[in-house]
């Protein structure tokens, strides 16, 4: 079954600019989805548009087998969603919030132990009486997918996750994202960073000034984007030659050169993580590893260096 | 639970949420705290009223006879506008700033109407300004009855309670009116210009209203307007404003036969309750329509 169904949606804001055109797409029930496009590709007006906030100017959308916008009320109870910027109600206590919306949530038995599951979860444990006006954009994230986590959603719709976060946030939140779809939560995730979709997506879709490219498996679409080349720099504090024969050792290394340790490879997924294995089973301090260019240096090569 | 007692519940859910959030703002203090002081110093004057023995008004309750009643209506006629601003104050933003703090798109994902956000809000803002002023005006009146030693009639503790309840329907016609105003309207910014809009236009409506029908009449403004023979046009310009039909002075007086407005006690009453119908059911209609974003 498909958690959701997209047939030519469009959606035009006072006639004249078009947010989106003629959108189609399928995201199966279980799948992580991404959809990937600059700032005011139309991302968000479409994750509206699915969510009932505004109406669409034309085409149909079926979300857990309902026709959205009509029969929208008969499955709200099964999605959750995060916005861009969460809102809540600076005056209350993070836990007065989650209280008030688990209320409209229907959740009743068993409230206060599940609110105390969310914060921990959220990893905002401690900061459950905290106003949430002294809340950092990075918490107010966690707390808006503790929100969203409330009703135990079958369909996780995020807009832009990670945006906005230091690199620890990100990496926290992306986990836990991870860990949601791994247990069984349908993912729908619009951003414009090309590692949230490599990192949690199965499948994306590429959008573009309001246009919805068809969907690619995210492995595809990193092959397509990296090449089939890739290149690691590694810093290595005692580098010696039995280090490099491990690094030769690896599967798919086409080159080593030596000045800067710089290894060419074929890409896979995991490379990564297998040339840091190597590196330390042989004895290296390895104090950095990464990739050059970077998914993000690919893609924005890819794109031309357009980011519109 | 059905279908009945869910609604109900999350109304109860919405209410508690918005009565806490505006008893916080510094806009209620602030307001509250001068419809409070305001309400004193027109009991202290009253009082002052009473021991003098001046002469009893048309329509107000007699000093004489009805010294704490007397004391509260003086106590209204000072502080009842600023409990209307109180009352536009709470409401003008409640759906614009719901949109423009992002909290709106987290209500309406969840199992919720949006006639239940909205009726929610209606009460909430009920019982912040309307609870202040019941509670404003009882400890008045029991501190006016101990400080005079009068202990009021039962049919003018009757005709208090009936009075409280014609400014609650009053300051109900100013919730109403800042719920329409927030439905219209996309910003915070443009609700606040939108309600002091509204408010300089009921004043001007009406000072229109008198001017056009004084005129109209040959005369000249005297306490006693004979707005029973305005033209018709300047009726109406009177009595689009709520506050044309506000009747709690004379039911303090339990003075149910003196015109206001031109028209008698029943028909105010029922212009009062229209002044909360006529913006509610816009107001509901356009929130309604409009995008959550
Ligand atoms: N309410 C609106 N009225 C008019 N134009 C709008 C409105 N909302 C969005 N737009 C326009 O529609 C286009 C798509 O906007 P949208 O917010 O959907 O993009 P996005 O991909 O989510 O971008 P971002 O990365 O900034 O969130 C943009 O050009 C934007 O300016
Ligand atoms: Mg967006």
């Amino acid at each position: 079954m498909n958690a959701i169904e997209v047939q030519g949606l469009t959606k035009r804001y006072k006639k004249s600019v078009v947010a989106v055109e003629d959108a189609s797409f399928t995201v199966p029930q279980g799948t992580a989805f991404g959809l990937l496009g600059p700032i005011g590709a139309g991302k968000s007006s479409i994750i509206n548009m699915l969510l009932n906030f505004i109406r669409p100017s034309a085409g149909t959308i079926k979300t857990l087998d309902r026709e959205i916008p009509a029969q929208f009320h008969e499955v709200r109870h099964r999605i959750g969603y995060l916005p861009e910027r969460p809102g809540f109600y600076g005056n209350f206590s993070a836990e007065r919030n989650l209280r008030f919306f688990a209320n409209l949530s229907d959740v009743r038995e068993e409230r206060e132990e599940k609110i105390k599951k969310l914060f921990k979860l959220a990893g905002l444990e401690g900061k459950e009486t905290t106003l949430v006006r002294a809340y950092s954009l990075g918490d107010r994230k966690r707390l808006g997918i503790a929100a969203a986590m409330l009703n135990e959603p079958e369909l996780l719709i995020l807009d832009e996750p990670s945006t906005g976060l230091d690199p620890q946030g990100r990496r926290d939140i992306m986990a836990l994202i991870h860990e949601l779809n791994v247990h069984d939560v349908t993912l729908f995730l619009a951003t414009h960073n090309v590692r949230d979709i490599a990192e949690i997506c199965d499948v994306v879709a590429t959008m573009r000034a309001g246009h919805v490219a068809a969907p690619t498996t995210t492995k595809d679409f990193v092959a397509d984007v990296r090449g089939k080349t890739v290149q690691l720099e590694a810093d290595i504090a005692n580098i010696n030659e039995r280090i490099l024969q491990a690094i030769r050792s690896v599967k798919g290394v086409k080159s080593i050169q030596c000045e800067g340790l710089k290894i060419s490879l074929e890409y896979r997924p995991g490379i990564n993580e297998d040339v840091n294995y190597v590196i330390t089973r042989a004895g290296g301090r390895l104090r950095s590893l990464h990739e050059s260019p970077s998914l993000e240096e690919a893609y924005v090569r890819k794109m031309g260096g357009r980011t519109r | 639970m059905s279908e009945f007692t869910e609604s109900a519940y999350k109304f109860l859910v919405i209410a508690q949420k918005d009565f806490e959030s505006a008893v916080k703002t510094k806009r209620f203090i602030i307001f509250g705290v001068i419809f409070v002081l305001l309400a004193l110093v027109g009991a202290y004057y009253g009082n002052a009223d009473v021991a003098r023995s001046i002469a009893p008004i048309s329509g107000a309750p007699n000093p004489a006879t009805q010294p704490v009643n007397y004391a509260i209506s003086v106590s209204y006629s000072y502080s009842e506008i600023v409990l209307t601003i109180l009352a536009l104050a709470l409401s003008y933003d409640a759906l614009s700033g719901e949109r423009s703090a992002r909290t709106l798109v987290q209500l309406v994902v969840r199992p919720i109407t949006r006639r239940t956000i909205l009726f929610g809000k209606f009460v909430a803002y009920l019982a912040a300004a309307g609870g202040l002023f019941v509670i404003t005006t009882l400890v008045l009146y029991i501190g006016l009855s101990i400080t005079t030693r009068t202990v009021p009639s039962s049919s003018d503790v009757g005709y208090l309670i009936l009075s409280m309840g014609i400014i609650l329907l009053y300051v109900m016609s100013f919730i109403a009116i800042g719920l329409l105003i927030s439905s219209l309207t996309r910003t915070s910014l443009d609700s606040l210009l939108g309600a002091v809009f509204v408010w300089i236009l009921l004043l001007i409506l009406t000072y229109a209203g008198v001017a056009l029908g004084l005129g109209a009449i040959n005369l000249s403004p005297t306490s006693d307007i004979p707005y029973a023979q305005f033209p018709g046009y300047a009726k109406i310009l009177v009595w689009i404003n709520p506050g044309s039909h506000n009747v709690a002075i004379q039911s303090l007086a339990g003075d149910f036969f003196k015109l206001t407005s031109g028209l008698n006690y029943s028909v105010n009453v029922i212009f009062l309750i229209a002044s909360i119908l006529v913006p509610l059911i816009p107001a509901y209609y356009f929130f309604n329509r409009s995008d959550a974003v």
